[in-house]
């Protein structure tokens, strides 16, 4: 290559102006001549340079981009944590889906649940006439005390 | 669907020169992998902007500048990158130095240019951008491009030439 090629570009280079052919023209020149003048060695490195800064390559850990999450994803994993949910739930709770209809009475005599209303019923009238039975003592023994009071 | 594939094969093209373009900012391999990665996430979100965008690795390289001078100016601190591992150089000769000695010397003398500048030639002589990619980046004309472009070489230049003129008074 002529001198005054190289000088051409060399400035040019040094002004911004070079097009991308003439720059890979100057690379070129740079790297094969065997008689390169002294004053533009240091065009010479910057351009060695600029090759071995492009030649760096990103760690495989940047080879790809995070797991990207999309909207399907997203939906299956809800629909599957709720039907899990779901089979929690229904698992746990077997007696409110069972067959057999709540006992309509329940209560408690004595220490023991009892569900047969007839039972339930034959004791409720037990105790209140216990307790009938007792009113009527303890109101004659109220009596008694007044006839008490009165005499005196 | 297919803005997912387009994601990815521009995500496969780029991760090079994201990565190259965010460690000239923060001089920390890890840092900038970690910048990258949210990078690819911020493309992601905005992937539709991207993809219809005139240049849409230049819009990449925007956001990936922008997020590396943000978490930069966060950190607030450089470590020295060694690009002895990633870099096989061969000694041609240049006063005793290792080519890889050259690169690592040039890579912190662009890393200490003022930020359009640094983006300029890095993109036009790393990279190789064209001209209107570059001004999509910079958010400038081709002409200020060219001006940066000019001022950053010549700076690189002259301090080469320093490191060559030492080397010959050592010898």
């Amino acid at each position: 290559m002529e001198s005054s090629r190289i000088k051409i570009l060399v400035d040019s280079y040094f002004e911004g102006t070079t097009t991308r052919d003439e720059e890979r023209e100057l690379a070129n020149y740079l790297a094969t001549s065997d008689n390169l003048p002294a004053e533009y060695a240091s065009v010479k490195m910057m351009f060695e340079a600029m090759g071995l800064l492009r030649e760096i390559e990103a760690p495989k850990a940047v080879q790809q981009p995070r797991q990207r999450l999309s909207w399907r994803h997203i939906t299956t994993a809800v629909t599957v944590a709720a039907s899990i949910l779901l089979a929690i739930v229904i698992t746990t709770n077997k007696e409110l889906y069972s067959a057999s209809p709540a006992p309509a009475i329940i209560c408690h005599v004595d220490g023991l649940y009892v569900s047969d209303q007839a039972i339930a019923e034959q004791e409720a009238r037990r105790i209140l006439g216990n307790m009938n039975a007792n009113v009527n003592l303890a109101m004659a023994s109220v009596d008694k005390i007044n006839i008490l009071a009165t005499k005196r | 669907m297919k803005n997912e594939t387009q994601y990815i094969e521009l995500v496969s093209e780029l991760r090079n020169t994201i990565y190259r373009l965010v460690l000239s900012i923060t001089s920390n391999s890890a840092e900038a992998e970690d910048i990258v990665q949210d990078v690819f996430e911020r493309i992601w979100r905005i992937r539709d902007k991207v993809l219809n965008s005139t240049f849409p690795r230049a819009y990449a390289c925007r956001i990936a500048h922008n997020l590396a001078i943000d978490r930069q100016r966060t950190t607030a601190r450089r470590q020295v990158f060694d690009l002895n591992e990633k870099v096989s150089g061969s000694n041609d000769g240049y006063n005793s130095a290792d080519l890889s000695d050259i690169a690592n010397l040039t890579r912190r003398i662009i890393a200490s240019l003022p930020e359009k500048q640094r983006l300029a030639i890095h993109l036009r002589d790393v990279e190789g951008y064209e001209m209107e990619e570059i001004a999509e980046v910079l958010g400038m004309d081709e002409t200020n491009v060219r001006m940066n472009l000019s001022r950053a070489r010549k700076s690189v230049r002259e301090e080469l030439t320093k490191l060559i003129n030492y080397g010959v008074k050592q010898n």
